[in-house]
């Protein structure tokens, strides 16, 4: 007789497989057939995971269409079933996959939606810390090259040659709020949170290279020149308020290494 | 404590299972409700959910109810994520913590669905050195809740009212009484729900659960599911005033997981659990909370034989 680490084995792959009726001689089930009960389980696994997907990517399934979203569910549980109970934390490679999964393929707008909700959802689960004080910045020295900015830990960032921002504006149920002008171009898109409040914030090309910069945290002067290769005229002193005033900076610090890899 | 009795600190008035798109009516009106439980994988984080459940706790006492340990897996449980359920308990300070007699990962992959063990002395084991490694870890006893069963295993060599109370007997561990589950187990493996209930350690018994089930018609005669998606079935309540009746006034709860209803939909149901506990105990002095013989935890000298699972 197998142990009960050879039965759970035999379990785990009965219910991913869908074929129980290795492990039948194994189970009781009153009046009723084994396996058949068996498939409960199955049927619980793929219909919950596919359901918290169904919550996460909201967007993306009014897009792809309700039951297209099953089947890719269905094929993501499968091959990426999820690794932790939390399940806030499952989730994450399912843009990549709807990227290369053959059927949406030529609707690559499918996959980048769910990139920029999981983005939303990273923000929803994320802290939010204090933010720092414009005071913060008064005892750097003029020319200090080395500070650097720590930025709300749920900051995130999504891109897209789609604009993503006013389709997903679109299917919310309620107003959402939204900074910056919606145009048909390619959507930079930083996502931050005021308490339960989400908001989305549409940024040009230099602006998202600034603040994703320093997200990632490179100095300031780094994250600067980075912006200014696309935007000359890019307004450092005035970005740089405009992170505090949105309660973005958490600390300002001296980087004691650059890095810029 | 412990031998002379442990007091439950849950409030005898009815909870309710606390889900997300109810937190601002709750934050909104403060709706009467003896307690909210809320299930702990859901605020391992410190994001806008948890930020909403810190304000909500001011109000009412919190059950803090996991649903992802997997006490029963062979190979053990996630250090990790019995440490994030360590940082949620110090965090939001709840007055029960409880989790289920089963398993749901294998293979380091999580199954999102809670799985039935066999009933026999190799999982009562691993079981029980499971939940005195949390209990340890907790440094408090937690409650064990019986599963809703479509299964059962040939090797089993006790019944499960047996298993719990020895894992009872083992651990200092206290029983959360899902009677839902008792009702659709007993259906759908052909035993009395009540027999079930009355070779339960009464004593242990913590808290109890009340949810709604589906019934599913298949080839070999219909199946009853653990769907927690309507409200409590008329029979399930009958065995609730019969099991009130025989260990006596414990706090319950109204879960309600699936095609969530309106949060006033809830609290009728909770209403109606405290009228028919208020009928069968009518003196307010014999409402008081029962002393139960759980806890405090037995120390763990026992050794676990199996290796830590980092999922």
């Amino acid at each position: 007789m197998p142990d009960l680490r050879e039965l759970q084995h035999s379990m785990v792959t009965a219910i991913l497989t869908g074929k129980p009726e290795a492990i039948a001689a194994e189970l009781t089930a009153g009046s009723g057939s084994a396996p058949a009960r068996f498939n409960i389980f199955r049927n619980n696994t793929f219909t919950s995971l596919t359901e918290c997907l169904r919550t996460v990517f909201p967007v993306t399934v009014q897009l792809s269409d309700d039951r297209f979203f099953s089947y890719a569910a269905h094929e993501f549980v499968t091959k990426h079933p999820p690794r932790e109970a939390r399940l806030s934390e499952f989730g994450a490679d399912f843009p990549r996959f709807l990227a290369t999964f053959e059927p949406c393929r030529q609707f690559p707008v499918i996959a980048e939606m769910a990139a920029l909700e999981w983005a939303i959802s990273r923000t929803l689960n994320g802290a939010e810390e204090s933010p720092a004080s414009m005071s913060s910045i008064n005892g750097l020295s003029e020319g200090q090259l080395d500070v650097g900015f720590r930025l709300q830990p749920h900051l995130q960032f999504s891109i897209s040659r789609w604009p993503l921002i006013g389709l997903w504006a679109d299917h919310q149920k309620t107003p959402v709020v939204i900074s910056g002008p919606l145009k048909r171009r390619t959507s930079r898109v930083a996502i931050t949170r005021r308490g339960e409040d989400l908001h989305l914030v549409d940024l040009d090309a230099a602006r998202f290279t600034f603040w994703r910069s320093l997200a990632r945290r490179l100095p300031l002067e780094s994250a600067a020149r980075r912006a200014l290769m696309h935007d000359p005229l890019f307004d450092l002193l005035r970005e740089t308020l405009q992170l505090f005033k949105s309660r973005l900076v958490t600390r300002v610090c001296i980087l004691k290494e650059r890095d810029e890899t | 404590m412990g031998a002379a009795g442990h007091i439950s600190p849950l409030h005898l008035n009815a909870g309710i299972g606390l889900r997300t798109p109810h937190m601002r009516d709750i934050m909104k009106w403060g709706p009467s409700a003896g307690w909210l439980e809320v299930h702990a994988e859901n605020y391992m984080n410190k994001g806008a959910a948890t930020l909403a459940l810190d304000k909500i706790r001011a109000d009412y006492q919190i059950s803090l109810h996991g649903v992802g340990l997997s006490l029963g897996s062979a190979s053990g449980i996630d250090l990790r994520h019995l440490e994030r359920l360590k940082d949620a308990c110090d965090r939001l300070a709840p007055a029960m913590v409880s989790e289920h007699l089963s398993w749901s990962i294998g293979d380091g992959i999580y199954l999102n669905d809670l799985l039935p063990l066999p009933h026999d002395e190799e999982a009562l084991s691993i079981v029980a050195a499971n939940i005195m490694r949390t209990q340890d870890a907790l440094k408090r006893p937690i409650l064990i809740e019986n599963l809703a069963t479509y299964v059962g295993f040939a090797r089993s060599t006790m019944t499960e009212p047996e298993f719990l109370a020895e894992l009872v007997a083992h651990t200092g561990c206290g029983l959360l009484l899902d009677i839902n589950n008792v009702f659709v187990s007993a259906k759908n493996m052909g035993f009395d729900a009540q027999t079930y209930i009355d070779l339960l350690p009464s004593s242990a018994i913590g808290e109890i659960h009340l949810a709604g089930h589906i019934e599913n018609p298949t080839a070999d005669g219909s199946v009853l599911i653990d769907n927690h998606g309507s409200r409590v079935a008329a029979e399930v309540w009958s065995l609730y005033a019969a099991t009130l009746s025989r260990i006596g006034r414990r706090p319950t709860l109204i879960e309600w997981d699936s095609a969530l209803p309106p949060l006033t939909t809830l609290l009728g149901e909770a209403m109606w659990a405290d009228l028919i506990a208020g009928s069968l105990f009518p003196n307010p002095a014999s409402a008081q909370p029962q002393p139960l013989s759980f806890g405090p935890i037995p120390n763990s000298g026992v050794k676990s034989n199996v290796e830590v699972h980092h999922a």
